[in-house]
């Protein structure tokens, strides 16, 4: 490579976009054992993916604040997202408004709890998200006795659901969604903030960066997406159930690891995540043309997680930032 | 400058002969060209100014750096410089106590023995033998310590900790020639003395000793030759009795402040005070600071002055801290911007390009939402970027790809961007060649003219020349004010090297009761099973506590496997699916075949030790492998079996899962893992892998192999996950490829309840067993008090909290 802006740009994106060969191949993979190549498959699949991709930012965002932080109070969010939804609107269209300025209201709630936990009460974000998580779901219970959570107002049904010409209006959302957040990230006060501080913390301090506002910031960003993407979910699978939530778990780390983002913070790639959650599903689709089962499709989507993160790992550019880690946890 | 005594000496074959020793730190000549001998029985005492290149030798001599040129003979004997380390120092006799420690703090004071001298211990009761070590060599150098040699290391004072560190380096009997870099800074008077008193007896039987040291009354007191370094260079030799603590002083503020640098940079004269910027500190006090007294101005520099970790850097910080606050004692108007002194650890961001670096103060002033346009950056890079001439490929590249001097120039770069009123510089010019200085002393000055307030700490002393006031400090005091050009080097280095009496502390300050970290976890425990027990008298009686038991084996067995994990600081995503794929495998292919389901449990088993290997030799996050691991996990389960059935084999169920006349076979095996996983940990290699999990370097250090510990550790957590896995068939009879998913995250809770942390090797498997005994247990209650279930998760949450939260007031109360 020539180009040393192109060497960089691939230097700095080289895990999603080896992701988004891999999507490339597995579509066409997906054509030779079904129905011949279509774009249709790869929509269909893009649509899937639109749901844990909005899932993905929320916890591409908090993982970037950095030191091994991860929400994990996104499941329950998403299902209390889908039943706060579900329940207030009741099938009528007047209500979405109000149900999703509810839904608001908890995101900020939950994301405020969390950070006060990780900020004042030093409690590691794994297990103030996890035990945040826990209570959800007490509150989702709670909210399940109170409502009838199978009806959709339509309106928030063809969100969901509608396409313009075979694009899924979904889809597109969710590709704003990801260009505002790329927005935020590059263009921002908050953005430099927090990309800074997932660096290093002490180092954004002296710079004279906000670090508990954008940290609170962040938290709150993340469980309202997710609140969000837990009413959208319900939309789409006509109703809310409890642990409707949970297999976002583990996918929404998977989706923004192959999409490039640094678990240890400090750099996040909203398209790269957008690649990562149509990835896994591509997996899932290819691996069920093949006849594969539930449980090797689980299989292959963990080996490739490995893998890409190996892949990762070898470019200098993340070999030499991980010396520098080391030299850093060393004198702190 | 011949002695007699040195006459002899030169007849005989030094111990150690350093020639010509030369090392750069690009562009910086850390030591320039350096030769030195030191003869059997020697105390050479290694003095210098602040940057004068003893710490680079020391570590040169020692094997921590390699150094670029120059000839190493030990006894005579040349010695391979290419492939030296600090192991083959230390195979050479060489040893250093460096100022830093490198002990493990997770360990106790006879395990940090043990752990570095793992050949004095051999043979059974290694414990017995550590501790009679460890006793013998603090009593040898430390009469009357007040150690305790079981006792935590975490739980002894700094000054204790360093005692400890020395005592450990003079047990090792290989030791020919043991290097002390300012071992006294942290120590009391009397223990002060008695090293002193130590390092003199054993110099008269032969040992070797080189002493770095501010304290030149000390030096006085125990060296029998000096060697004064300046610049890299030796700037004088001889033996102690040539010398005096003026001579030294005069020495070594002799040719520094030559005005060769101001004389290029040219006159200066400061403008009037800019009124609308100052700092006035009027009697300001600290824990690090007394008494601070000064007022500064905009248009003014001021330089903050002294030795090495005398109060400048708390100053400096202290005011970047409390600008635009109300506090009494400082009166701070104008805003600030801070440069760093540690490019690597406070100031640089390394995924960035010098641009992003260069504007992130500005940048985090304002409004969260404000938007920072492409124009924006390219306006507020592009002066600053071609005024500062920063050699590089363009804004756009790396940080990391450019030279410490010009990464720098950046950070200089960042705070003058930013506008701000006040510029606190934290000795910004450590590691930069001198055009480039000169360039960054043109800009202070140039930035101080526009009547901004440049607050300058420096260890270089002739940075001071630039300076308009000057402050020297020392312990935390201002000793010392200048104005102008009435900087006198030789007033500032007696007043900075002037130590106050010691304050005789004694060395045993801070021993109150510490409470074990699974104290909590076990009060949790007992109160929560307490109160199930007056509800259901059923639960104090075998019957009762059998069902409890079943209830919470299989989290227990996770919880001891995944506190191997934390005690190395990583985290297994996987151990629930883990779980969940062998109590598949025991229901099927081990019910069906046993041989071939022994072969599958070794096989899925190895994997651990495997995934162990990779994060050590590929540097990945435990937390990804083993996400992804658990992915694999549990596919491979649900490939096996879809839908919840199998059977255990019936020989699993008698070993794990038979009533005896007492209680359940399953209680007993649980106490047995229990104490086995302790026994593990307290065993010789038990104690290295915990030394692992707090610092790993200083295991390496010792001749320990990463990867091996990586591997054991991990095997260690797979069969433990494994036995979880057993467990789990034996007492439900039937298998659920998902039924144990949940145990991954609340192992995890289990350990940090259980007085875990997640980094520093801090972990106790009774305590995480206790952990998710409660955890289980909480369920059992709320159902005894009828409180619906919809509310046991929530509050697991909150208890978890709760015990943490009561976790954070204790450490509170300790760093009070």
């Amino acid at each position: 490579m020539k180009n040393p802006k192109l060497k960089a740009f691939v230097g700095r994106n080289g895990s999603w976009l080896f992701a988004g060969i891999g999507c490339i191949v597995l579509w066409i993979l997906m054509g030779l054992f079904g129905s011949g190549i279509s774009l249709r498959s790869l929509i269909d699949n893009a649509y899937t993916a639109s749901f844990l991709a909005i899932a993905g930012l929320a916890q591409m965002l908090v993982v970037t604040t950095g030191r091994g932080a991860i929400d994990l109070s996104i499941p329950g969010m998403i299902t209390l997202g889908a039943y706060t939804c579900m329940g207030i609107c009741n099938g009528q269209n007047s209500m979405i408004v109000p149900a999703l300025l509810v839904v608001l209201l908890e995101g900020v709630i939950v994301g405020t709890l969390n950070s006060a936990m990780v900020i004042w009460l030093k409690i590691p974000a794994i297990i103030a998200t996890m035990a945040m998580n826990y209570m959800i779901v007490t509150v989702t219970m709670l909210v399940n006795n109170q409502f009838n959570v199978f009806t959709i107002p339509p309106i928030l049904k063809n969100i969901a659901t509608f396409r313009i010409a075979t694009v899924p209006v979904m889809v597109v959302l969710v590709i704003l969604l990801a260009a505002l957040i790329h927005f935020m990230l590059t263009s921002t006060t908050y953005g430099k903030s927090l990309l800074s501080m997932g660096q290093n913390q002490e180092a954004a301090r002296l710079a004279g960066v906000k670090i508990i506002k954008t940290e609170m910031i962040t938290y709150i960003t993340a469980a309202v997406l997710a609140g969000i993407a837990g009413a959208l979910i319900s939309a789409r699978v006509t109703g809310a159930y409890l642990g409707m939530g949970d297999n976002y778990q583990m996918e929404s780390i998977a989706c923004i690891v192959v999409g490039g983002t640094l678990m240890s913070g400090g750099r996040a790639n909203a398209a790269g995540t957008l690649v990562g959650s149509l990835f896994l599903y591509l997996i899932i689709s290819c691996m069920q043309l093949m006849g594969a089962d539930a449980g090797m499709q689980s299989v292959v989507k963990g080996a490739l997680i490995i893998i890409v993160l190996l892949i990762g790992a070898s470019d200098n550019n993340s070999r030499r930032e991980k010396k520098y880690r080391k030299t850093v946890n060393k004198t702190a | 400058m011949t002695t007699g005594a040195q006459e002899k000496q030169e007849d005989r074959i030094p111990l150690i002969q350093a020639d010509h020793f030369r090392k750069v730190y690009f562009p910086t000549v850390a030591v320039d060209d350096i030769s030195i001998s030191i003869y059997k029985g020697d105390i050479l005492a290694l003095v210098g100014a602040n940057g004068a290149g003893k710490s680079t030798l020391t570590k040169a001599l020692s094997g921590v750096i390699n150094c670029d040129e120059g000839e190493l003979y030990v006894e005579g004997k040349e010695v391979d410089l290419s492939s030296y380390s600090p192991l083959t120092a230390r195979k050479l006799g060489i040893r250093v106590v460096h100022q830093e420690l490198s002990l493990c703090k997770n360990l106790t004071v006879y395990e940090n023995f043990y752990v570095e001298q793992p050949q004095s211990a051999k043979g059974s009761n290694w414990r017995k033998k550590a501790r009679q070590m460890a006793k013998e060599a603090l009593d040898k150098v430390f009469p009357e310590h007040g150690i305790d040699v079981n006792a935590g290391l975490d739980k002894l004072s700094i000054a204790q900790q360093q005692m400890v560190e020395i005592a450990r380096a003079t047990c090792d009997p290989d030791m020919r020639l043991m290097i002390l870099d300012e071992p006294t800074s942290s120590l009391p008077a009397e223990q002060t003395g008695q090293l002193q008193d130590y390092l003199m007896r054993t110099a008269k039987e032969g040992m070797t000793y080189i002493y770095i040291s501010h304290r030149l009354n000390e030096i006085m007191t125990i060296a029998n030759r000096v060697y004064i370094m300046q610049n890299g260079n030796k700037k004088w030799e001889g033996s102690i009795h040539e010398t005096s603590e003026e001579h030294m002083v005069a020495l070594m503020g002799e040719g520094i402040g030559s005005g060769e640098a101001v004389t290029e940079c040219g006159e200066y004269t400061p403008p009037e005070p800019n009124e609308d910027v100052f700092v006035k500190c009027d009697g300001y006090t600290t824990q690090a600071l007394h008494n601070i007294k000064f007022e500064v101005y905009g248009g003014q520099i001021l330089g903050l002055t002294g030795l090495e970790g005398n109060g400048q850097l708390d100053l400096l910080q202290e005011i970047f801290k409390k600008a635009g606050k109300q506090i009494s004692g400082m009166q701070i108007k104008g805003t600030v911007a801070y440069v760093a002194g540690d490019r690597k650890k406070e100031g640089i961001f390394p995924l960035w390009s010098i641009a992003d670096n260069q504007v992130i103060t500005k940048a985090a002033h304002g409004g969260l939402l404000r938007h920072l346009s492409k124009e924006w950056l390219e306006e507020s890079v592009g002066y600053w970027y071609d005024k500062l001439h920063i050699k590089s490929d363009g804004p756009e590249a790396l940080i990391t790809s450019l030279s410490g001097g010009n990464q720098q120039k950046v950070l200089i770069a960042r705070a003058l961007v930013a506008d701000a009123d006040i510029i606190l510089l934290d000795d910004p010019t450590r590691g930069v060649d001198q055009p480039t200085k000169n360039a960054l002393y043109e800009l202070f000055r140039e930035a101080a003219s526009n009547g901004k307030l440049v607050i300058w700490r420096t260890s270089d002393d002739a940075e001071l020349e630039f300076c308009t006031k000057l402050l020297v400090m020392n312990s935390g005091r201002v000793v010392g004010k200048f104005e102008g050009d009435t900087v006198d080097h030789g007033k500032i280095m007696s007043l900075s090297f002037t130590s106050e009496e010691k304050k005789n502390e004694s060395g045993d300050e801070k021993r109150h009761f510490q409470m074990p970290g699974f104290l909590f976890a076990l009060i949790a425990m007992i109160v929560i099973y307490g109160v199930c027990a007056t509800r259901s008298p059923l639960l104090l009686s075998t019957y009762g506590v059998q069902l409890m038991v079943t209830g919470f084996a299989a989290l227990v067995m996770c919880a001891l496997s995944q506190t191997f994990i934390i005690g190395l600081s990583h985290v297994d995503l996987g151990v629930g699916n883990f779980c969940g794929l062998v109590n598949v495998l025991c229901c099927t292919f081990l019910f069906d075949n046993p041989i071939m389901g022994a072969v599958a449990l070794l096989v899925v088993l190895a994997a651990y030790p495997l995934m162990g290997y990779v994060i050590c030799k590929r540097n990945v996050p435990a937390i990804i492998v083993t996400l992804g691991a658990s992915f694999v996990w549990s596919g491979i389960a649900l490939s096996i079996q879809s839908m919840p059935g199998g059977t255990c084999p019936a020989w699993i169920r008698s070993i794990f899962y038979t009533n005896t006349p007492i209680l359940n076979t399953l209680c007993f095996w649980l106490v047995v893992f229990l104490i086995v996983a302790i026994l593990i940990y307290r065993s010789r290699y038990g104690t290295v892998l915990r030394g692992f999990g707090n610092n790993e370097n200083a295991m390496i250090n010792s001749g320990w192999s990463r990867a091996k510990a990586y591997m054991s550790i991990y095997l260690l957590a797979g069969i433990f996950a494994l036995l979880a896995g057993v467990c789990t068939s034996a007492i439900n009879n039937a298998s659920d490829a998902s039924a144990s998913d949940t145990y991954t995250m609340l192992s995890v809770a289990s350990v940090i309840i259980g007085g875990g942390y997640f980094s520093g090797g801090v972990v106790s498997h009774f305590g995480a067993v206790c952990g998710a005994v409660s955890l289980t247990m909480i369920s059992v209650l709320l159902g005894l008090f009828r409180v619906s279930t919809d509310y046991t998760a929530s509050i697991q949450g909150l208890v978890l909290i709760l015990i943490l939260s009561l976790r954070l007031l204790k450490g509170r109360r300790k760093t009070a």
